[in-house]
């Protein structure tokens, strides 16, 4: 056998001992980012009805809808401010009218109703608020669309 | 009926999709310049599965007050594809030598509905300018 089939001969031998050791190990890495963000979300906008009397619309009266609001977090558990809820509806009867929101939430929040603003201080990552809203009027309201509006804040 | 028509289309109309959606990060920044500006990049995400418009704006970090000072940029108003997320650049200008100036900027759905609630999201974002060395 001449040496340049000695030589081939070598290398096909060496090139079996390699494919029959172990593979080198190798590291498998999945990365990923988190942004530290919040979301939320309003499933349900919430509907007012009028007392029986006629003096309160409220999402808790007969017919009405609580509005319920849904936060996902991620990064820490963020502060959720309701402003000081408002009146909107034709003057007459908003004008003297009381105006309060109140919520609860699956995670423990619980705010009894106000006219002012109030927060929920680093509850939960994730969370849903239920939120009721009435307007008070002792002389009634007039005929027309009535809403009250509280501005939800999600931040830290 | 209006008074009853009105509410009950706006929570039909959210049975299908959320009525109001948004969200925002980070949720707290801050930087430091040696100039007159500095930029934030913020995320604004739209969880909606169809594009959707929402608005930024800055306001002061403790009150609603409007920040002049504060650029937004694509701009105000942004669209986004559905379930996607974009960044928007946040400059703030004429920074003072040494000021520290503090603000929120605010996302939330360019379409304000009738409803209950008005959701948004806040990030607040702070920005040093240093000052000349003596």
């Amino acid at each position: 056998m001449s040496s340049r089939y000695k030589t081939i001969a070598r290398l096909a031998l060496a090139s079996l001992a390699a494919q029959s050791s172990p593979a080198l190990a190798e590291n498998v890495t999945l990365s990923g980012t988190l942004l530290n963000s919040c979301l939320l979300s309003l499933s349900v906008p919430g509907v007012l009805a009028p007392s029986s009397d006629g003096t309160v619309l409220s999402s808790e009266n007969s017919g009405g809808v609580a509005a319920t609001l849904a936060l996902v977090a991620i990064g820490g558990a963020p502060t959720v401010t309701f402003a000081a809820p408002s009146p909107a509806g034709p003057i007459a009867s908003t004008s003297g009218a009381t105006t309060q929101i109140r919520y609860t939430s699956l995670q423990g929040a619980s705010q009894s109703y106000t006219s002012s603003a109030s927060s929920r201080v680093g509850g939960a990552l994730i969370d849903t608020f239920t939120v009721h809203g009435r307007i008070a009027n002792s002389n009634g309201f007039a005929a027309g669309n009535y809403s009250v509006t509280t501005v939800v804040t999600c931040q830290q | 009926m209006p008074a009853i028509r009105a509410p009950l289309a706006a929570l039909l109309a959210c049975l299908a999709a959320p009525c109001l959606a948004v969200g925002l990060g980070p949720l707290k920044k801050e930087g430091i310049t040696d100039g007159p500006r500095k930029g934030f990049y913020l995320t604004v995400i739209n969880p909606y599965p169809g594009a959707e418009t929402f608005r930024a704006y800055a306001v002061g970090v403790a009150d609603e007050m409007a920040q002049p000072r504060v650029h937004i940029l694509p701009g105000a108003t942004i669209s986004i594809g559905g379930k996607q997320s974009r960044r928007i650049l946040i400059v703030a200008d004429d920074l003072q030598p040494g000021e520290t100036y503090a603000f929120r900027v605010c996302a939330a759905k360019a379409e304000v509905m009738e409803g209950m609630i008005h959701a948004r999201v806040c990030s607040k974002l702070s920005a040093r300018r240093v000052a000349p060395r003596a």
